[in-house]
């Protein structure tokens, strides 16, 4: 297909047809124009004329490239080339054919499926997630103790007699799951602390990287099965308990071993002085406590149901009882007080949790563009992205879940109680992340 | 350059008056755009040819959503400088 050619001449015959002057005054004023043009542009300037468009100088920057014929490496000169844009009127009469088209998003009902098929995964009940966890660990932790059984025995040693010391803490309703969890706690702990000046394995580095992630959710576990401990053998093995832990830590403080040793045993002092926190506070409030523990297993139990948390009257027992709580507990003898002020912090956070969210104060209002999630709206406002819970809670009445979120839609952005989202705090962040599954679930 | 500069400095080669200038310029214009919209080259011999050009349908893919959307073809005017232009331009101090 061959197009008709004008060129400048034919142009200025029409133009002396169509204006009624002779061909040589056209011919003048087009090249007049075009020289015009030519100085303008040479001068870097941009010209416009109206019904036609822009023309404007583009740099195009210098490049490497390869001479086709030698194999050389050459430098292409950067340079001035003259660049086009049509106006928006002529724009849109050469587009007159194609002007009915639009463009077609062509997997909008796949994205959907997508987003379904991802929530359904997710939707597991937590505990079997740990339970998959613990045999994970449990594995890993087989693999490297094949590795290091030569270099640490001594480390061997330790963790067998905390462990030892442990199962005779516990001794009848322990399940397998927790003893195993147990284990693996105390052992995860020693591979986390020793120091780095040792052999460094590739395979225990990257199950170190690991573990730490999964650390965050043992931690929760770990603290469940502490209470239950506690709340198990109670009457009889406290005083049992809290001297088989005052003899070992006699012990600890007689061995004058190596540096990883000694961190080891601060580990085992660091457990031993929470244990005894929990002890000294079991005598002196016993009641109060028991309640609380039956509060907080009720919670556990309800946990994969829940929907939002909830004051009940449970709970306002236990606000009570916490708050006799706090004075005792600073009044009694321990010997670790850093210890001391994080457990009541972390009682406090705990409380915080259980209270019921209501939110009247908000920060903005944002409308949601194409391709935003609550995620990324949560990481803009409050730093941190597991927070895109409390958006979601603040938004229920627009939201039916948390996947259908649609452009235009008018999301209001609460004001966050500081303590409760705490960036820095792995259990502010872990607690989002528990509220998640749930929210993701439904 | 502004439509009104360039009606200013044709008028001044010419020597007609503004009014006049703008009207023939505006004569010339049609003449061209309409000429384009024919699907004719036009061919402006030391400065460059319009043409109309089809650019085809394209699968576009949204970087945040993932979402493929297929664009459908249009029809652009594109200018062409010419050999002459170009060797002009060259002779430009280089970027600063």
């Amino acid at each position: 297909m061959s197009k008709l050619k004008i060129n400048t001449s034919d142009w200025i015959d029409l133009l002396a047809r169509q204006a009624d002057v002779s061909k040589k005054d056209a011919g003048d004023f087009i090249k007049a124009l075009l020289t015009v043009m030519e100085e303008a542009l040479l001068a870097k300037d941009s010209v416009r004329i109206k019904g036609l468009g822009t023309f404007r100088l583009q740099w195009n920057a210098p490049r490497k490239s390869v001479d086709v014929n030698t194999g050389e490496d050459i430098i292409i000169d950067g340079y001035y080339r003259v660049a086009f844009t049509p106006d928006a009127e002529l724009r849109d009469l050469a587009n007159e054919p194609y002007a009915h088209l639009e463009a077609v998003a062509i997997d909008e009902i796949e994205e959907g499926q997508k987003v379904k098929k991802e929530v359904d995964d997710s939707g597991e009940i937590p505990l079997k997630h740990f339970d998959e966890q613990v045999t994970e660990i449990k594995d890993i932790l087989s693999e490297i103790n094949a590795l290091n059984h030569t270099d640490d025995d001594t480390q061997q040693d330790s963790g067998k007699e905390n462990t030892e010391e442990s199962v005779a803490g516990e001794p009848a309703a322990e399940t397998v799951v927790d003893q195993v969890a147990d284990e693996s706690d105390d052992v995860i702990e020693q591979i986390v602390d020793k120091p780095a000046d040792k052999k460094p394995k590739e395979k225990r580095s990257k199950s170190k990287d690991r573990k730490k992630q999964k650390l965050r959710a043992e931690s929760m576990l770990k603290e469940s099965k502490s209470k239950k401990r506690e709340s198990s053998d109670r009457k009889g093995a406290s005083e049992k308990k809290s001297s088989v832990l005052s003899d070992f830590e006699e012990k600890a403080r007689k061995i004058p071993a190596s540096k990883s040793r000694r961190l080891d045993l601060i580990f085992i002092g660091v457990l031993a002085g929470g244990l005894l926190i929990y002890l000294a506070v079991d005598h002196k409030i016993f009641t109060t406590i028991s309640r609380y523990i039956e509060s907080y297993r009720i919670q556990r139990e309800l946990a994969p149901s829940f929907e939002k948390p909830t004051t009940s009257p449970e709970s306002q027992d236990f606000d009570a009882s916490q708050s006799d709580f706090g004075p005792d507990e600073s009044v009694s003898p321990v010997e670790d007080k850093s210890h001391d002020i994080g457990q009541s912090q972390a009682d406090d956070l705990e409380q915080l949790f259980n209270q019921a969210r209501s939110y009247h104060d908000f920060i903005a209002t944002e409308e949601v563009i194409p391709g935003s999630r609550l995620t990324r709206i949560a990481e803009r406002h409050y730093g941190v992205k597991e927070f895109w819970v409390y958006i979601y809670e603040a938004n229920r009445d627009i939201l039916e879940s948390p996947a259908k979120i649609e452009p235009g839609m008018l999301l209001k952005i609460p004001r966050l109680n500081p303590v409760l989202a705490d960036k820095d705090n792995p259990r502010c962040i872990e607690y989002a992340l528990k509220l998640q599954e749930e929210y993701l679930k439904d | 350059m502004k439509h009104k500069e360039l009606i200013a400095a044709i008028a001044d080669r010419t020597n007609r008056t503004q009014e006049d200038t703008g009207n023939l310029l505006q004569t010339a214009i049609d003449i061209l755009t309409s000429q384009i919209l024919e699907d004719s080259v036009i061919n402006l011999q030391g400065f460059g040819s319009f043409e109309l050009k089809r650019r085809k349908e394209r699968l576009s893919v949204h970087p945040a959503t993932q979402v493929r959307t297929v664009i459908p073809p249009k029809q652009t005017v594109n200018f062409r400088q010419s050999g002459v232009l170009k060797v002009k331009l060259k002779e430009i101090p280089s970027h600063e």
